[in-house]
């Protein structure tokens, strides 16, 4: 019973009766939730994020009362639970206070969130666990995942999940066959999210079935400098507030430019503080870089792909492979703390 | 509410009188709190919560002596708290607080074993009995001594084969 397991057994018997309130009560019991998360923060990351909360739920007509409380009573407990103290807690508390003693001492940035991309061919045999565990050592309980056509494995990313209980995985799926399986999965996915791709044919039917599990789910769309302005348009977003979605993130993708980032980004804030339509808002890159930022002297999204190729910022790290070499070796080569840059663009 | 408690039985207590006594609307309670039973429960889960999370590395050990001394120290109020039972009742409420701590204890010494769950209940239960009449009863015992009594009376919790149960072992 040391003092980590104390701490995350504290932070759930917090989420437990915050959840349990909301349930007998949602608008009390979203502001008691509320309430004592802000209490217990101690980081910087938390601490920010119980703010922002508290100031936007005390909107007249916060359309994110009736969202949290809609959540809640969709998505199964333990669910809301374990990936709510893997982030809240493990994450952004305990994870980000481990990320900075190694930054310091190690010198090179280590993200709060690592990134896997997984819709690529990999080398036969190709174990993720190596990399999640090493990522754990240095604060990283964060991973977002991609899979889709390419993925050889996708029940191994599954699997990945279950044996790192507290960490946090969100899931993107780039296929429908992906997706299929993910939501016909009998498997627990207590810390997983799993989000859809915004223009999957089967979109609606897999997020009907996640629904029927009670499962934690969202929806992502991926915008290109050409693709832009539909979602700026606010298209995307009514169809996926006509449809009942309740997290919704949108990716650049690889050839996105710095200004389209940028609009997205401005765009997204807007609509979260104006509270248009009924969803939480994620613009996934300048999201992950804002809360890296909060918690490290430098951001910087680190992308490992399953065969090993590293990217950050600025692109392919050279001479450096994350399936042959210890993690902190290839954070060391991808991003050392004088050559760290913002959004990934790659 | 602290002062209130020090001065009636809890039962007795208002909100009335508890918004009299801190100068807050009845409106401003409600927004926050469901009852005077919720109050209750609030105060004791950030002030404890906050003891353990701002200490220094708690481990087993330093978490009971903290959790008595925290009840030693606030004796006048979980004399009169532990005094009410029933549903929302800060017992029951303590009792769930406690119940994973303890249940990570027992699984330490017994292991994910078919008989856990009746250990782990019964201990809770000891423990809060335990510490409502150490309170009752003026809290003579230092808390510090009070934790090293309760940390020995948990050593009893048999270790390894809670099969010894069914061959009569007991």
């Amino acid at each position: 019973m040391d003092e980590k397991w104390i701490m995350k057994t504290i932070a759930e018997g917090a989420a437990r009766l915050g959840i349990r309130h909301i349930k007998s009560d949602p608008n009390r019991g979203i502001r008691y939730m509320v309430d004592l998360g802000a209490h217990f923060s101690r980081s910087p990351v938390p601490q920010e994020f119980y703010r922002n909360a508290r100031r936007l739920l005390e909107k007249p007509g916060s359309a994110y009362r009736r969202l949290v409380s809609d959540v809640v009573a969709r998505v199964d407990a333990k669910t809301l639970e374990t990936m709510g103290v893997n982030l809240g807690y493990m994450s952004w508390a305990y994870g980000s206070a481990l990320i900075r003693r190694h930054e310091t001492r190690l010198g090179y940035h280590i993200p709060w969130a690592l990134f896997l991309d997984c819709d690529y061919p990999a080398p036969p045999g190709v174990e993720l666990n190596r990399l999640v565990s090493e990522g754990r050592e240095i604060g990283i309980y964060t991973y977002m995942v991609f899979a889709g056509g390419q993925t050889q494995d996708c029940a191994g990313l599954l699997k990945l999940s279950e044996a790192f209980p507290d960490c946090a995985f969100i899931l993107f799926s780039g296929s429908c066959e992906v997706s299929g399986m993910l939501a016909r999965s009998r498997q627990p996915m207590r810390n997983v999210m799993v989000s859809l791709e915004y223009s999957q044919p089967d979109r609606a039917e897999n997020a009907r079935l996640l629904g029927e599990k009670q499962r934690l789910a969202a929806t992502h769309c991926i915008y290109s400098d050409g693709s832009a302005d539909s979602v700026l348009s606010g298209e995307a977003l009514r169809r996926c507030a006509a449809e009942g979605c309740s997290f919704v993130f949108f990716i650049a993708d690889s050839g996105c430019g710095a200004e389209t980032a940028r609009r997205v980004r401005d765009y997204v804030a807007d609509c979260r503080e104006k509270q248009g339509y009924p969803l939480f808002l994620m613009d996934l890159y300048s999201d992950v870089d804002y809360v890296d930022r909060a918690i490290s002297s430098q951001a910087g999204c680190t992308r490992v792909r399953c065969d090993g190729a590293v990217f950050t910022g600025t692109g392919l790290a050279q001479g450096v492979n994350a399936l042959t070499s210890p993690l902190e070796r290839v954070l060391y080569m991808a991003a050392p703390l004088s050559r760290v840059s913002g959004l990934p663009g790659v | 509410m602290k002062a209130l408690m020090a001065e009636m039985d809890f039962g007795r207590i208002s909100v009335g009188d508890i918004c009299g006594k801190c100068g807050m609307s009845r409106k401003s309670f409600y927004y926050h709190f469901r009852d005077k039973y919720d109050l209750v429960n609030w105060i004791f889960y950030t002030e404890f919560i906050s003891r353990v999370t701002l200490g220094a590395a708690p481990d087993g050990r330093v978490f009971l002596a903290d959790i008595c001394a925290y009840f030693h120290e606030n004796r006048a109020f979980y004399v009169n708290a532990f005094g009410v039972e029933g549903q929302n009742s800060f017992t029951e409420f303590f009792a769930e607080t406690l119940h994973p701590f303890v249940f990570a204890y027992v699984q330490e010494r017994v292991g994910a074993r078919e008989y856990s769950d009746f250990f782990c209940t019964f201990y809770t239960d000891a423990l809060r009995v335990a510490i409502t009449q150490w309170l009752k009863q003026g809290a003579h015992i230092p808390p510090d001594r009070f934790a090293q009594l309760l940390e020995q009376a948990f050593s009893g919790i048999p270790a390894g084969d809670s099969n010894a149960v069914t061959r009569g072992g007991l």
